[in-house]
């Protein structure tokens, strides 16, 4: 980890990769460096999480190493896995040969035949790499146990081969939905970070990085209307994430202010709920009125 | 007790008490934050108010709501600084006086609770009893040797209900489903030569209980039953939370961990204001949904509610709190003692509007009847209930 970045390099590093942060993300993700810390950031879907991982690497000018979790992940899709058809395969050329069974045991238990998966990569390299946890919390405690293991000592344990210490010590960001709690202990061995949904200055920011060309009334429009649809009492809150997609998608269409068949057409954009959609059209017009483009209305 | 605050002069001594400070708040900090702490603090990388405070809460804070908490915290850790002690003692003096107060008083409606709904004379006995004199005592009989057979059943019930077959696989004996990999695995030892096969079975993984429970004046009736059904499940079960609920919601998991009895129903008391208030189903739920359900709600959990279904509240609520609970739910039970009644009919508000998302409708008022629902129930999800 790069802990000669100060803090002040690191806000003007997020702002080059377009990344909107605050005060308390730059803190974050400074103090990561500088105490050698994984950061695990929950908050909403969509608010940004990950994309802080990938601009870390940018930062870095290195690797980002992904680990999507899910339920069931184990062992040989997280830290390795032995190349098994290779193996038989090798067995079966050396089958008239001198060499001995331990000889073929060494051979075929070596890094030529091994697989490794993301935990594994990221100690393997001499750089250091951004190794991201992608949404922990669809993980089981199961898998939780083990990366716990790999934080506590940065060494993997293969059997047939022995332990292997981390040649360097990866930047690890952890993200969690908070579909389930995670456990004390690794919140214990984490800084902790809570992004929620941004306000509406923040957003028109993100909007106007990622997009530089968008008309100006056009994402005012959008990120007020975003803000008011958040205070509904919808089931899946629209993110960040969908705010972009809409504001690129109705930039694309060359849309210069929102009206209510554009809205409703578009709706599938931003709102990924049938029931969640139909009460948003119910309260079109009361948005509208909030957004602020009375006249709009059909 | 809570400690003084004091201005301190050094680092390390700002930090542990800065520590210490929130950890009386609830957060739970180690050593090793104490130790990151300094070690930022010594490197001198904040220079205003606000970037203190930042670096502060990177470092200290693990959950969520200790994020949303500490800002205040925060600010009011300086200004009680800048109070100083005197005004500080006396502060805790009013508060102390205000808390005994009324511990007192909540100390005697969750009493009123447990008594009313029984026989008259017990209701006449519990009404000329001052304050002074519920002993502890009165709360034990609760716990007698019916309590045993309440918890068997509880055991019983969650054996049946927290069992999943999970994505993982484990070795078997039973010769049923070859496990290819692990087979190959084993014969490379020997030379590639398959001596042994090796098989599988998907392992079987716990769900998670979480119980919601009406404590509002119309379950009087039941209260004994409640009381001990809301124990015995904590006791029993690992992973459970409890919930009660009158006006409004009240997380109690923590408490009924305690294994004495007695020191649970004082800490109750202490904590749930609304006993034998009015009930407000839909916004104790809604309360659920905003505040716990991300957290503790997925496909492994299974949510018992504990109800009449009275509810005198709002129920704008109610419909889309039950379809998203449902939703995200393995399953939703619903007990009410009421159902029990050949002549009852779920005609109440809230009834009809929670009916079509609960998995399973049952009745359960005493330790009978829950026996009689443990051996009934059915592990696969059940159609919406309807009469």
């Amino acid at each position: 980890m790069n802990e000669t970045l100060s803090k002040a390099s690191i806000a003007t590093l997020l702002a080059e990769q377009a990344y909107v942060s605050d005060d308390a993300i730059v803190m974050s993700v400074y103090l990561s460096f500088l105490l050698k810390k994984p950061l695990l950031i929950e908050g909403p879907a969509g608010v940004g999480k990950t994309e802080i991982a990938k601009v870390i690497a940018q930062i870095l000018e290195t690797k980002l190493i992904r680990l999507q979790c899910y339920e069931g992940l184990d062992a040989s899709q997280a830290l390795y896995e032995w190349n098994y058809q290779k193996q038989l395969l090798y067995l079966k050329m050396q089958e008239g040969s001198d060499l001995s069974l331990q000889e073929k045991e060494q051979q075929i238990f070596s890094d030529d035949f091994l697989m490794q998966r993301p935990l594994l990569q990221s100690i393997s390299s001499e750089q250091v790499q951004v190794l991201l946890v992608d949404e922990l919390d669809r993980a089981d405690e199961e898998f939780e146990s083990f990366f716990l293991e790999l934080l506590s000592d940065w060494q993997l344990t293969i059997p047939e081969v022995g332990t292997r210490k981390a040649k360097s010590i990866p930047a690890v960001v952890v993200t969690s939905n908070r579909t389930r709690e995670l456990s004390e202990a690794l919140r214990r061995r984490c800084l902790y970070l809570w992004i929620d949904y941004p306000n509406f200055e923040k957003e028109l920011q993100i909007v106007k990085a990622k997009l530089p060309n968008i008309n100006e009334d056009l994402a005012e429009q959008i990120c007020v209307f975003m803000k008011e649809l958040r205070k509904m009492k919808l089931e899946k809150l629209p993110g960040v994430a969908e705010t972009l997609d809409w504001a690129t998608a109705l930039s694309a269409m060359h849309i210069e202010h929102l009206d209510k068949d554009i809205v409703e057409s578009t709706l599938g954009v931003i709102i990924k709920d049938w029931q969640d959609q139909r009460e948003t059209q119910l309260s079109l017009n009361e948005l509208f009125e909030k957004v602020g483009v009375k006249s709009k209305i059909g | 007790m809570q400690s003084f605050i004091l201005r301190q002069t050094s680092l390390p001594r700002h930090v542990v008490q800065f520590s210490r400070y929130l950890r009386e708040q609830g957060f739970s900090i180690t050593s090793s934050e104490e130790t990151d702490l300094l070690q930022a603090l010594k490197n001198n990388i904040s220079q205003s108010f606000d970037e203190h405070k930042f670096l502060h809460k990177a470092i200290l804070v693990k959950k969520r709501q200790e994020f949303l908490q500490f800002d205040a915290l925060y600010d009011s850790y300086w200004l009680e600084l800048s109070r100083g002690e005197d005004a500080k003692k006396q502060d805790y003096q009013e508060k102390a006086n205000k808390k005994k107060k009324s511990k007192g008083k909540d100390l005697q409606a969750l009493k009123q609770w447990l008594y009313s709904g029984h026989i008259d004379e017990e209701k006449e006995l519990a009404s000329y009893s001052s304050f002074e004199a519920v002993t502890q005592q009165d709360f034990n009989s609760f716990l007698d040797t019916e309590y045993k057979d309440v918890q068997e059943v509880l055991r019983l019930l969650s054996k049946r209900l927290v069992n999943k077959e999970s994505r993982r696989f484990v070795r078997s004996k039973k010769k049923k489903v070859l496990d290819v990999k692990n087979t190959i695995k084993a014969s490379l030892k020997n030379g590639l030569e398959i001596r042994d096969f090796v098989f599988k079975k998907q392992k079987k993984k716990k769900l998670k209980l979480v119980l919601i429970c009406d404590v509002s004046k119309s379950m009087e009736l039941y209260s004994k039953f409640l009381i001990q059904f809301i124990y015995g499940f904590q006791q029993t079960v690992y992973k459970l939370n409890t919930f009660i609920f009158s006006t409004k919601l009240v997380p109690v998991s923590r408490i009924l961990k305690d294994e004495d009895y007695a020191k649970v129903l004082a800490k109750l008391s202490e904590y749930v204001e609304h006993w034998s208030g009015g009930t407000r189903i839909g916004e104790s739920l809604y309360q659920f949904k905003e505040r716990y359900s991300n957290s503790l709600i997925d496909q492994d959990a299974i949510i018992i509610i504990v109800s009449d279904g009275w509810d005198t509240g709002e129920t704008e609520d109610l419909e889309s709190t039950m379809r998203l609970l449902h939703k995200r739910s393995n399953r939703i039970i619903w007990i009410n003692p009421l159902a029990g009644n050949p002549a009852y009919r779920p005609s109440t508000k809230a009834m009809q509007i929670a009916l079509p998302y609960i998995d399973v409708f049952t009745s359960a008022h005493n330790i009978d009847s829950l026996r009689r629902v443990v051996s009934h129930l059915h592990l696969k999800k059940h159609k919406p209930f309807s009469l």
